[in-house]
């Protein structure tokens, strides 16, 4: 286990005095509670969770005081994204900032506390008719301000936009422990930089989200989930370019490869007839409108040679189950790699198709899924048991990230073991921009206490 | 501050006809839209590369010498003055669309490319580019960039930071950048997300990737008639509660009708309390129902009349009416000052109570045309602007304006960007911790602040007052002349 910073056991003890004058005994807890909190081979000397964004404050000032590194924690589904922590003091927790502060039904907007889960979110606007059209892996456990810091999104981007599109204000805590906010209430607001951009993304390494106000949509009266099933990746990539070149309205499209249909087929729902890439594109709106763009689906990947097509899923729980899958959580993060490889939609299939048959990634442990009108494509394969194995993996990688960067797309690791990690990095070089994302970050924490080392050259 | 040898070195870089220097030639450049403020910058450059702009900057910076981008002058809160002279950079020759990939969807144009080119270049097969300020004829995409641009179908498609995916960057200092691009989600800090809206203070666009859309199957317009903008306001409600989202919605007052009566006959009731414009795409299938729907609760909230559209030329006719609007104002007042609030949508009946309040008080006349979609408040002070005193009062009831649009968890602006104009209004939104963290952003990018200086902040020294003076602007010690 590799050491925080270093603290002697007094030092460890006042630290745990001053936390708990803060928030109170109940909400500080260290060895052994603060294990689970492992990450990145590190195990903090506290967990700290405040029940208001005034002791968020005083807990960052005091760390900021000290030194002391801050990792912000909302439902730890995404910890392992970036690069590995150069240190661990404390974890911040944010699950007991957890209440809707407004819901304007009439304004489609709502603020909201960060440690919401959302799922609760959903539900609690859902009673109201509407909800934010944010659909990120594991809503049980993910948080706002997690789904926020780490620009989490889901298949329905496509039709709805990510989470830059759809929060209109935000409240930080910063590393010094003075809170700031940004943007309004209102959906069109050039007042002052729009700092929403800046900390959405940005992993907890400027700023602590404790709030955010969102922009809502209608719950919409009908939603549905159509499978076709594909002998091949170029077969389905045929059926869908009519859909994305014409006027129909999906609110999203995934091509799933064999491994992963079949997953989804054994667990969840999914057409029982054969094997094959599965074609998911999702519909919501007037029950006339669905319909109707099924029906016209239904010709495109009829003529495509599709050999399966099934309207009756549970989309949610379909959906839920293929993100879940693509979120290895826990020790599992030992054992698989995922990567997101991103380029335009009419390279796709050259990706899809190359990766599945790639000598070093492809085989039958790969699991790929594609967000085909994002021009997204995530990767799930087993982390090699050996050395050679590793160094493969990497030596490919590394071509793949020169070829798609050539083309200005991008390879970035989703998750993998830290030791990987060490030797590879997670983002690839971001060229001449990432000296302006280093003054950023030192403007807003030189002192480098908020998640130090997650993004790239020691950010 | 500019020598004749850096004049020179400034024609070298350009080329001798690409360089304003004569003051009678300077006068165009000495304002943008806000015409009530003036400053001369020292000289106006046309640079016709992105490597032209960044040896600009670099002399500029290294000389210390401040500069300001310009693009179609159209801005509305004097984003382009250069109010402490300086170096204009005009990016009106670098007005080419470089690349259009429908396909994926994306193309890739220089910061002096109109607004509407954009979509007249790829409308006949059938795609467009969805930020349409009503400006869109005459401003280019670098000013919607740094002002992020709105226009009516905001509601349902967002502004312009919502349709921008990559940028081409001369920093402060001369260096070039590239931010975002045409895939989606690049590692790293936002900083495409963050320059939309900075309005030129964070240095200068060169290029932009756009998201382009698909047309729309369908489109259907109508409008109803109120007998005040209360039962307008609250039919507005009522439909996004019923869960319907219009691309657009528009409103005008009784003053806003009479002067577009005056203007375009259009058919619009000039004794009606307020008139309301909806605009329904998307696909044909339950469309229509959803314009039924739309009319029945109009009528609930005692509509005189509601008129749906029949073809393409009734819908653009009823469309000419708000388009004109401002135009229309023309009619009925020599000189008009548009504001910029936005507003909670539940709150516009009661802001209004307190504008015809102010209006009373200051004895001037505000018509009121509202993008009843996205709260944003566009109250047109009507005055004679030859009269001195005329001007005081408006200027003063403008700032009660903008106050009343705060109080109710407004904002200041909702598209025409803060500039100059609101720039010591910020303290009615944003505590000295809210903007000490935007200046951090600042000091990352133009630690010197010679890019576009004397914007967005308060001057220093007046963050803790609540409300500026009205009597007085000099900025930074330079008298801006008020026409």
């Amino acid at each position: 286990m590799l050491p925080a910073t270093t603290l002697t056991m007094s030092d460890v003890a006042t630290l745990i005095d001053a936390l708990i004058a803060i928030v109170g005994q109940p909400f500080v807890r260290t060895t052994p509670q603060a294990d689970i909190y492992r990450l990145d081979e590190r195990v903090p000397w506290v967990v700290v969770s405040p029940g208001t964004v005034e002791e968020v404050a005083a807990v960052l000032a005091l760390a900021h005081g000290a030194e002391l590194a801050v990792v912000p924690w909302g439902g730890g589904t995404t910890m392992g994204l970036g690069q590995p922590l150069e240190r661990m003091d404390i974890v911040l927790c944010l699950h007991r900032l957890n209440h809707i502060l407004e819901h304007e039904p009439a304004e489609l907007t709502a603020t909201v506390q960060a440690g919401i889960t959302i799922a609760v979110l959903q539900n609690q606007l859902g009673s109201r008719g509407q909800w934010w059209p944010v659909d990120p892996p594991l809503p049980e456990s993910a948080t706002l301000g997690g789904v926020l810091a780490t620009n989490a999104s889901g298949p329905k981007r496509l039709l709805y936009g990510t989470a830059r599109d759809l929060v209109i204000g935000v409240q930080v805590v910063h590393a010094d422990g003075v809170s700031s906010k940004a943007g309004g209430k209102v959906a069109k607001n050039v007042t002052g930089y729009d700092m929403m951009k800046l900390y959405i993304g940005s992993l907890g390494t400027l700023a602590v989200i404790v709030g955010a106000t969102l922009k809502l949509r209608p719950l919409p009266p009908v939603q549905q989930l159509v499978w076709a099933g594909f002998p091949t990746p170029v077969a389905a990539w045929q059926a869908a370019q009519p859909l994305l070149r014409s006027q129909l309205l999906p609110n999203a499209i995934e091509l799933v490869n064999p491994t992963v249909a079949a997953f989804l087929q054994r667990n969840v729902a999914g057409p029982d007839s054969g094997q094959g890439w599965g074609l998911l594109v999702g519909f919501d709106g007037v029950e006339p409108a669905v319909a109707r763009q099924i029906r016209e689906l239904q010709g495109m990947c009829q003529a495509a040679g599709m050999t399966a097509w099934w309207t009756d899923l549970d989309d949610g729980r379909l959906w839920r189950a293929l993100q879940a899958r693509f979120r290895p959580q826990g020790t599992e993060r030992d054992e698989r790699l995922v990567l997101r490889v991103a380029t335009v939609r009419t390279e796709v299939l050259p990706w899809l198709d190359g990766l599945a048959r790639d000598e070093v990634c492809g085989g039958e442990g790969l699991e790929l899924a594609a967000r085909l009108g994002n021009g997204l494509i995530f990767a799930n394969l087993p982390y090699p048991h050996d050395r050679a194995g590793t160094e493969r993996l990497m030596e490919r990688m590394t071509e793949m990230r020169a070829q798609l960067m050539a083309r200005r797309g991008y390879l970035v690791i989703e998750s993998a073991p830290v030791s990987f990690k060490a030797q590879f990095d997670s983002w690839g070089d971001l060229g001449p921009q990432a000296e302006v994302m280093s003054a950023l970050k030192r403007e807003f924490d030189p002192r480098r206490v908020l998640t130090p080392g997650r993004l790239f050259n020691g950010l | 501050m500019l020598t004749p040898a850096l004049i020179d070195a400034l024609r070298q870089i350009v080329g001798p006809g690409n360089v304003i220097e004569a003051p009678e030639d300077k006068l165009v450049y000495e304002c943008d839209g806000l015409t009530m403020f003036k400053a001369v910058p020292d000289i106006v450059v046309f640079p016709t590369s992105t490597q032209q702009v960044a040896d600009i900057v670099r002399l500029a910076h290294r000389e210390r010498i401040p500069f300001v981008a310009r693009g179609g002058g159209t801005g509305l809160s004097g984003g382009a003055l250069a109010v402490e002279g300086g170096i204009m950079i005009a990016l009106t020759k670098l007005n080419k669309i470089l690349e259009i990939d429908l396909e994926n969807q994306r193309a890739v144009v220089q910061p002096g490319v109109v607004n509407l080119w954009i979509t007249q270049a790829v409308a006949g097969q059938g795609y467009y580019y969805a930020p349409d300020p009503s400006s869109q004829q005459a401003c280019t995409i670098g000013g919607n960039v740094a002002e992020n641009s709105g226009g009516p179908h905001t509601l349902k498609y967002g502004v312009t930071t919502n349709h921008i995916l990559g940028l081409e960057i001369v920093l402060p200092d001369g260096r070039i950048i590239e931010t975002g691009g045409p895939a989606e989600d690049y590692p790293g800090y936002d900083l495409t997300g963050l320059m939309v809206g900075s309005e030129g203070t964070l240095g200068i666009v060169t290029k932009v990737v756009v998201r382009l859309m698909r047309k729309t199957e369908a489109v259907k317009t109508l409008m109803a008639v109120f007998e005040s903008m209360d039962d307008a306001s609250n039919a507005v409600s009522d439909v996004i509660g019923q869960g319907i989202i219009p691309a657009a919605i528009e409103m005008m007052d009784q003053l806003a009708l009479e002067a577009v009566e005056a203007y375009i006959h259009a058919g619009y009731p000039t004794d009606a309390g307020g008139v309301l414009l909806i605009e329904l795409d998307g696909l044909r299938d339950g469309m229509d129902e959803m314009a039924a729907q739309i009319s029945e609760i109009a009528r609930k909230h005692n509509a005189r009349e509601v008129r749906v559209a029949q073809d393409e030329r009734e819908r653009e006719l009823l469309w000419l009416g708000r388009k004109r609007a401002f135009g229309a104002m023309g009619r009925i007042s020599p000189s008009y000052y548009v504001q910029d609030g936005v507003i909670p949508r539940t709150r516009l009946p009661e802001v209004l109570r307190r504008i015809r309040d102010i209006a009373a008080r200051y004895r001037i006349r505000i018509a009121n045309v509202f993008h009843a979609g996205d709260g944003n408040l566009h109250p047109l002070l009507l005055f004679d602007e030859r009269d001195a005193e005329q001007r005081e009062r408006v200027l003063k009831a403008s700032e009660e304006v903008l106050r009343a649009c705060a109080e109710v968890g407004g904002s200041l602006s909702g598209e025409h960007g803060i500039g100059i104009e609101k720039r010591e209004d910020m303290p009615l939104v944003f505590t000295e911790a809210d903007l000490a963290a935007m200046l951090k952003v600042r000091q990352a990018f133009n630690p010197e602040n010679l890019c576009n200086p004397g914007k967005i902040f308060p001057t220093p020294g007046r963050c803790i007052e609540v409300g500026p003076p009205v009597t007085e602007k000099v900025v930074d010690g330079v008298r801006i002349e008020r026409f």
